[in-house]
């Protein structure tokens, strides 16, 4: 059973529901004794559904957790219908249900809401029925981590209002790294608590200004004494104590890595409480000129817009700089405050009332080892992409789009699409890099045939160029598919099981990859599928692999269940359990 | 572009001064040296970054015990300002000596204040800590030398049920928290908690007039600890009425003592109604606002929950407006003839500002405004007080000298001696005469001009005191000339510190009384006056 991210879960938990599935899938007639044989005959029911409560990091039987079902049929709301609460040894009970399929969610003080047999978004739902033992469950409940510590400088005094982030340390959806997962500040005295985290492995990173920093310095100094005085500059007179001064933090990871590939991963067990103690150490902040080349006389850059300084961090995760001080003069931008590193700017277009006066977007990257100088004039451009889509038989969605996702540095960019299909990334977004091409909020639709000029397409992979000029051409036809299946062990239903449905050319196919848990009865569906040829995979301890990465599915496939998934189609399988 | 235009002339300035140091080259210079050390304890404090500012800019730092040196020094005068995070350099609000570089320069002692923090836990009955609850801290300081009530923060407490403010300054705080809900079980669809937790005061009380202060001292770590008990939580919904076509109408909640509460509010604009879930027994007024029809609307509802309250109506009728007629009379010593003016629509700014400060310590201080625009369309006075609630308040008037306040009303109120009270229907405008034959006064100070006591602040109370702020002025080197003042009985006052003192209280002063001077002024007279400084918190 799959459920939504946890964040998304949080925020429902106080209503009441449970996040919808995409489609709704019924539950498949496991029982040859209770055909689904339609709405006259009376659903079968009186079943129970009950079990304890037991602490997943200790085995003790829990008293006091809040336990709760939902039932999960095809056009029932998904509310939680009944909840109740632990008794001393733990057990709980649910009577007199419907047969069908439920989902078990609970919670208790420093246990998170969680749905059973967690896994990432997907957790194993329970089967009521005859024949169906549900009434011997064991809910592991884990409890949940905490991460707290001191950020202090280099002469240990605590770092206030240190921005501390955490980030999960492995890519949690198939190779898209995405931001912090939880941040905080530091308080007065340097310390900082990041609470309610899953068990699992993060980083960690920290970023502050120094308290004492003064970055900026008038960036064309030297060219405005010479032309106020004819002589030559005397500038190092005025900054011999903007040196000590002129310092900046590195972002740094723990324990104490500039370098994010430094970086030590935190294990945080099931409950645990860990210290994480960080020390910033200033550096000698970098300078970075952005000069309009018009000369110091044209107020040029009055009309420039304000850099985004980037750096790229990880595999590649694109993360704002915030604390590097910007300032302008005629004929020059400089950004202050950075650590050696390497950093992407871009700078937006802008447009002005004088035609002369307005700049096309750019951008850069650069590795910064001192202070450098760069012209506006010499950066590449980013990509122009867009297109047109056409909707086979059909009117365009509403609130459709299309998405770009680097992989890589897990960005991604969206353009809705108008009511003729047509559609446009904005200019000064796209850089140069390998996409992942999806179609996003089009109801049953998915991209039939997908064409590119000016880039490079393989499968739903596009490869954009510099300055490239990338058009689309994409046909959509309603009728996704669905696989439902069984996943057996030895002929045996098997629960909690990994189901991945591998797309052909899986490396540029990553927006075809669906997944699901199995359920109590074995049981799983995999619900808008894209039509086409896939493998279906199960496995029983798949959840800490890198299921996107083709050649750690490659051992798996040859015992998967092949499918042809047609337009429309839905298909029936079992798939044997790795 | 001022940004730009700013550091060019930064630039420039750099320029020169660099420019007048290389041409003096040869000039003697000197060391300035010292310490730095925590106001409180005495200890030495290290790492602290130091300035020189004068000629040029220089900066250093403290070392481990706490010392600090400037080599190469050029002659003449220098500010030294000492900063680092925890402390805070305001010393009780004196001014900052210049210090005379030269041979002779002693060695010098900044001291800085620390800076205080309020943590402490939230738990419920059985101990267990109760997350997400709003905490509030608000002060009441000092400001012009009078009390006023300021929020300084808002947070929520974490897991453990730990909250903190630091970095606070020494001054008298208040701690609330909640309200909030219990969040134990999940509950089915539907279902709404039946308990959650009120507003509480520290140090448990749901009054603010009831509460505990806080004072707290330079450095101190003040833990306020809460033990709260769920409370049953009550349903609340009801309708708007009054509302405008198309109107867009906002409610929200308060606290009986005015702070506003985040609780979740159901609006449906369509139908006029709203409704709350889960909100714990208590007090609370709720309010609603409406400013799509051009003109303010709002209604007031305040409630004491100890039910579900289903009916609650809220008539949305215009904000309380407050015209101001001001009416100018120049008899000036110039002119000697009785020129008597009424504003007129359209006309210039009167020379005066009017404020209205609430007596609820928590509410806001509303300001007049002015648009001789507005005239036209109401048929009102240009200068205004809009939406006031209803309530007391004490009209505050400043008029530019040489103007002064020879009356004003409220209705049947003397606003000069009596605080007013706005109540819905029953508004009316305040009628305001100045005049400007005022009087002034020369003051001299002795006992100024020492190291010890560089400034003092000079303060003219009328006898008898009128709820008009008096006359203050700050920073007095030794001879001061007040103007503008109204003809009448004066007590003047020299202070060397104002602090902790709220010198612009009438009951205050009174106590200073024996050492004021005591002038009479008539109308455009000039009057010399010399009196002692007074040393506060020096008994005499």
């Amino acid at each position: 059973m799959m459920r939504a991210p946890a964040a998304i879960v949080c925020v429902l938990l106080l209503a009441g529901v449970l996040p919808a599935q995409q489609g709704s899938s019924a539950p498949s007639p496991s029982s040859a004794a209770h055909p689904a044989s339609g709405a006259s005959l009376p659903e079968p029911s009186g079943f129970r559904l009950a079990g304890v409560v037991v602490n997943a990091a200790t085995g003790q039987p829990m008293a006091s957790a809040s336990v709760a079902i939902a039932r999960l049929a095809r056009g029932a709301s998904r509310d939680i219908s009944q909840s109740v609460v632990t008794g001393p040894d733990g057990h709980f009970a649910f009577s007199a249900l419907a047969q069908g399929k439920y989902s078990l969610v609970g919670r208790a003080r420093g246990f998170g809401f969680q749905a059973f047999e967690r896994h990432d978004q997907y957790s194993t739902a329970i089967a009521v029925g005859s024949g169906l033992d549900s009434e011997h469950l064991v809910f592991r409940l884990q409890p949940d981590a905490s991460l707290d510590g001191v950020v202090t400088d280099e002469n240990n005094d605590p770092v206030q209002y240190a921005m501390v982030r955490l980030f999960y340390a492995k890519s949690r959806d198939g190779g898209q790294r995405g931001g912090p997962i939880q941040s905080t500040q530091t308080d007065d005295q340097g310390h900082y608590r990041l609470g309610h985290l899953e068990p699992g492995v993060y980083y960690l990173a920290v970023s502050a200004r120094p308290w004492y920093a003064q970055n900026v310095r008038a960036p064309s100094y030297t060219e405005y004494y010479k032309q106020f005085t004819g002589g030559p500059g005397a500038a190092a007179q005025n900054t011999q104590d903007d040196a000590t001064l002129d310092v900046t933090y590195p972002l740094t990871f723990y324990p104490d890595a500039t370098d994010s590939a430094d970086a030590l991963p935190l294990q945080l067990a099931p409950g645990a409480h860990e210290t994480a103690n960080m020390v910033l150490r200033a550096v000698p902040s970098l300078h970075l000129r952005i000069h309009s080349g018009e000369g110091a006389q044209k107020p040029s850059m009055e009309h420039m817009a304000f850099p985004r300084v980037s750096q790229r961090i990880f595999d590649g995760y694109l993360d704002s700089v915030f604390n590097a001080p910007e300032s302008s003069a005629p004929g020059v931008v400089e950004i202050a405050g950075l650590a050696p590193g390497h950093y992407v700017i871009e700078v937006p277009a802008s447009s002005s009332a004088n035609e002369k006066a307005s700049s096309r977007a750019w951008y850069r990257e650069i590795d910064l080892a001192g202070d450098a100088d760069i012209n506006a004039n010499d950066n590449p451009g980013f990509a122009a992409v867009g297109g047109s889509i056409l909707f086979e038989n059909a009117a365009v969605p509403t609130g459709a789009s299309i998405e770009l996702m680097n992989p890589e540095t897990g960005e991604s960019f969206r353009s809705s699409i108008n009511s003729r299909g047509g559609f446009e990334f904005p200019a000064d977004s796209v850089r140069p890099g390998r996409y992942l091409v999806a179609l996003e909020s089009a109801r049953d639709f998915y991209v039939k045939r997908l064409v590119a000029t000016g880039g490079k397409m393989a499968g739903r992979a596009l490869e954009v160029g510099p300055s490239a000029n990338v058009r689309l051409a994409a046909i959509a036809a309603a009728g996704e598919g669905q696989v439902d299946g069984t996943a057996l062990h030895d002929d045996v239903a098997f629960s909690g099981a990994m189901i991945v449905l591998v797309p052909q050319d899986a490396a540029d196919n990553a927006p075809l990859f669906r997944r699901d848990q199995s359920d109590s009865d074995g049981t799983f569906t995999l619900p808008n599928i894209v039509p086409g040829q896939y493998t279906v995979i199960a496995l029983a301890n798949g959840w800490d692999l890198d299921w996107s990465s083709p050649a750690v599915l490659q051992p798996y496939l040859k015992r998967g269940a092949v499918v042809q998934v047609p337009p429309g189609g839905k298909l029936q399988v079992k798939v044997q359990v790795q | 572009m001022g940004y730009a235009v700013l550091l060019l002339l930064a630039a420039l300035t750099l320029a020169g001064l660099s420019f007048a140091q290389l041409s003096s080259d040869r000039r003697q210079t000197y060391v300035v040296s010292g310490t730095v050390v925590n106001a409180v304890t005495g200890e030495a404090i290290s790492r602290a970054l130091v300035r020189a500012t004068g000629q040029s800019s220089r900066s250093a730092f403290s070392d481990s015990e706490g010392r600090f040196q400037f080599e190469d020094l050029p002659a003449g005068q220098i500010m030294l300002i000492a900063q680092k995070p925890g402390y805070t350099n305001e010393q009780n609000g004196e001014l900052l000596r210049p210090i005379d570089v030269g041979p002779e320069t002693a060695s010098q002692t900044i001291k800085l204040l620390p800076l205080s923090a309020v943590f402490g836990r939230v738990s419920d009955a059985a101990g267990q800590p109760i997350e997400h609850l709003p905490v509030r801290l608000a002060c009441r300081s000092l400001r012009d030398g009078r009390k006023i009530w300021e929020s300084r923060g808002m947070t929520e407490t974490d897991e453990d049920g730990h909250f903190r403010f630091g970095n606070l300054t020494p001054e008298t705080y208040f701690i609330s928290v909640g309200p909030g809900r219990e969040s134990g079980r999940i509950l089915p669809a539907g279902e709404k908690p039946s308990t959650g937790f009120p507003q509480l005061y520290y140090p448990g009380v749901p009054e603010l007039a009831s509460a505990a202060p806080i004072q707290l001292t330079a450095g101190q770590q003040y833990q306020a600890d809460f033990s709260l008990s769920p409370v049953p939580v009550y349903h609340v919904s009801g309708a708007i009425t009054g509302r405008p076509p198309d109107s867009v109408v906002g409610v929200s909640v308060y606290s009986s003592s005015g702070d506003g509460l985040f609780l979740p509010i159901q609006l449906h604009s369509q139908e006029g109604t709203f409704s709350l879930d889960s909100v714990p027994a208590g007090s609370y007024i709720l309010k609603a606002t409406d400013n799509s029809a051009g003109q303010a609307l709002s209604a007031e509802q305040r409630l004491t929950l100890s039910g579900n309250l289903d009916n609650v109506h809220l008539a949305l009728a215009p904000a309380i407006l407050i015209p101001i007629v001001v009416r100018t009379q120049s008899r000036g010593s110039g002119a000697g003839s009785d020129n008597s003016n009424r504003t007129a629509p359209g006309e210039e700014h009167p020379p005066l500002n009017v404020s209205l400060r609430p007596a609820q310590p928590s509410a806001p201080e509303i300001y007049a405004t002015f648009d001789p625009r507005s005239t036209a369309a109401g048929g009102h006075s240009p200068m205004r007080l809009q939406n006031v609630d209803p309530g007391a308040y004490t009209v505050n008037l400043m008029p530019q000298p040489p103007w002064y306040v020879q009356s004003a009303t409220y209705g049947q109120t003397n606003v000069l001696s009596d605080d007013i009270t706005v109540a819905v229907g029953q508004s009316y405008p305040l009628e305001i005469v100045l005049r400007d034959d005022s009087a002034s006064v020369a003051i001299n100070i002795r006992g100024l001009g020492t190291a010890e006591h560089p400034t003092a602040t000079v303060v003219l109370l009328q006898q008898p005191p009128s709820k008009l702020m008096p006359p203050v002025q700050g920073y007095v080197t030794q001879a001061y000339t007040a103007t503008g003042l109204a003809p009448g009985d004066y007590l003047v006052f020299a202070f060397d510190r104002t602090a902790d003192l709220e010198y612009t209280n009438p009951d205050v002063l009174a106590g200073y009384a024996s050492q004021a001077a005591h002038v009479t002024l008539s109308a455009n007279q000039q009057v010399q006056v010399t009196l002692d400084l007074i040393q506060v918190g020096k008994e005499e």
